[in-house]
């Protein structure tokens, strides 16, 4: 960040080839569906021109997924103005049913996408707070200090929504485990 | 099944393990330096500016318990306008001031009033500049409504127990907001992980323009309404109803 503020363009470059990657997984897994390489490119731009309000020594990963997150955020909304919400969603769960199929065991490989199915879509069924920090904590695999800053939480909150998060699941899931083997 | 041993924990990160979000595009790198090209190096802001924004972010983040802290103070404090923006954003409530005056509680509690049924919500979708929020604990608005500036879209529902609801909502990060002036307890609550304002009992609404001053509807008295913000749209619903009805009708909303 520093070589870039000198004015070392290069600089930046590497810095979104870094980081690029989770930025994108940022941008899906937040909803921005079709429009994730959009959000991706936008929030780069954006985190380009506000870092001068970088504050020297933070983490530049959680500071510029958060500017992906209110990107992808929007481009969620917009999607659903359009009427899009249907097909934003039928592409995550395509995308991992495919990856699920190619185990070695067909059957097995069937019981487990079925179960991952239904945790994904139980996540996404979650009040937004609560599905936001899951899919931080655990989609995004980042750590509690990340997520404060990614989501502009204090601490204590990420930590006291997730607990949450984490018991509503439980429920819904071991509701629908009843419904299942009955 | 030797995942149904296994902690959610465990399969949280079995899912994310499994969840593809693709690469990023082949032209990214050139793209954002492009666009970046033309514009001026990013310098630093001063200290002065950075600590403010660490002050409000701060205060932002924690807006509840400050509020604990300051809120005995703030309440008899007569605000002027500019401040009370401020005040009301720093809360977290973007589009919402609350005003408490000294007087008494109005005695009856109005019916609220009901949107036209000129409008479908699909082609209320259409005309406004955000995406509807609608409660599925309700079905559909039996009158649906878009502002002159389509910036808020009003429904209602008619003909249940409770006699008639009405939602009203609107991107909270716009300039004007509603005012809420009120003799009796205001309650902060937790909608869904949302924060909310619980108003128990009838006061009067009117809507402020960017400078404060009322928008063109005078104050109207208005019915018990629960007011939260969710995902930048803030939310208003108004009935006859306690908080649990209101609660549960404000956390089926989709």
């Amino acid at each position: 960040v520093a070589r870039v503020r000198a004015g070392e363009t290069d600089a930046y470059a590497e810095l979104v080839r870094r980081h690029a990657p989770i930025a994108r997984r940022t941008a899906v897994l937040l909803g921005a569906g079709p429009d994730a390489d959009d959000v991706v490119q936008e929030g780069f731009v954006k985190a380009y021109r506000a870092l001068g309000r970088f504050r020297d020594g933070a983490a530049f990963r959680p500071w510029l997924l958060r500017i992906v997150a209110n990107e992808a955020r929007n481009a969620h909304r917009m999607a659903v103005r359009r009427g899009n919400r249907e097909e934003t969603a039928a592409l995550l769960a395509t995308d991992l049913l495919y990856r699920a199929g190619d185990a070695a065991d067909p059957v097995r490989s069937v019981l487990v996408t079925d179960r991952r199915a239904r945790l994904l879509g139980a996540v996404r069924e979650l009040p937004e707070p609560f599905r936001l920090v899951v899919t931080c904590r655990y989609l995004l695999d980042l750590d509690e200090a990340e997520t404060a800053t990614v989501l502009g939480w204090p601490r204590g909150t990420v930590k006291s929504r997730l607990h949450r998060a984490l018991a509503r699941l439980r429920e819904e899931l071991g509701a629908g485990e009843v419904v299942t083997d009955a | 099944m030797p995942e149904a041993t296994n902690s959610l924990d465990a399969e949280l990160r079995a899912l994310a393990g499994e969840l593809r979000a693709g690469q990023p595009a082949d032209g990214l790198v050139d793209a954002v330096l492009h666009r970046i090209g033309a514009e001026p190096v990013p310098g630093r802001s001063s200290r002065f500016a950075q600590t403010v924004r660490r002050v409000r972010g701060w205060l932002l983040a924690r807006w509840r318990s400050v509020l604990a802290a300051l809120g005995v103070l703030l309440i008899g404090l007569a605000l002027a306008p500019p401040v009370r923006a401020t005040v009301a954003e720093w809360f977290g409530f973007d589009g919402v001031i609350v005003r408490r005056e000294p007087g008494s509680v109005p005695s009856t509690t109005p019916a609220p009033p009901v949107a036209s049924s000129n409008l479908t919500l699909d082609q209320a979708r259409r005309l406004l500049r955000f995406a509807p929020l609608v409660p599925a604990a309700l079905g559909p608005p039996s009158g649906v409504e878009v502002s002159a500036d389509r910036r808020v879209l009003s429904m209602t529902w008619t003909g249940g127990p409770e006699g008639t609801i009405r939602l009203d909502e609107f991107d909270g990060r716009l300039d004007w907001r509603f005012a809420k002036t009120v003799h009796a307890d205001v309650r902060f609550v937790d909608v869904g992980g949302w924060p909310g304002l619980w108003f128990p009992v009838a006061h009067d609404v009117a809507w402020l323009d960017a400078d404060g001053t009322p928008h063109t509807q005078p104050p109207r008295l208005a019915a018990p309404t629960l007011v939260w913000e969710q995902s930048g749209t803030t939310l208003r619903l108004e009935g006859r109803i306690d908080l649990a009805r209101a609660t549960a009708i404000a956390t089926s909303v989709r």
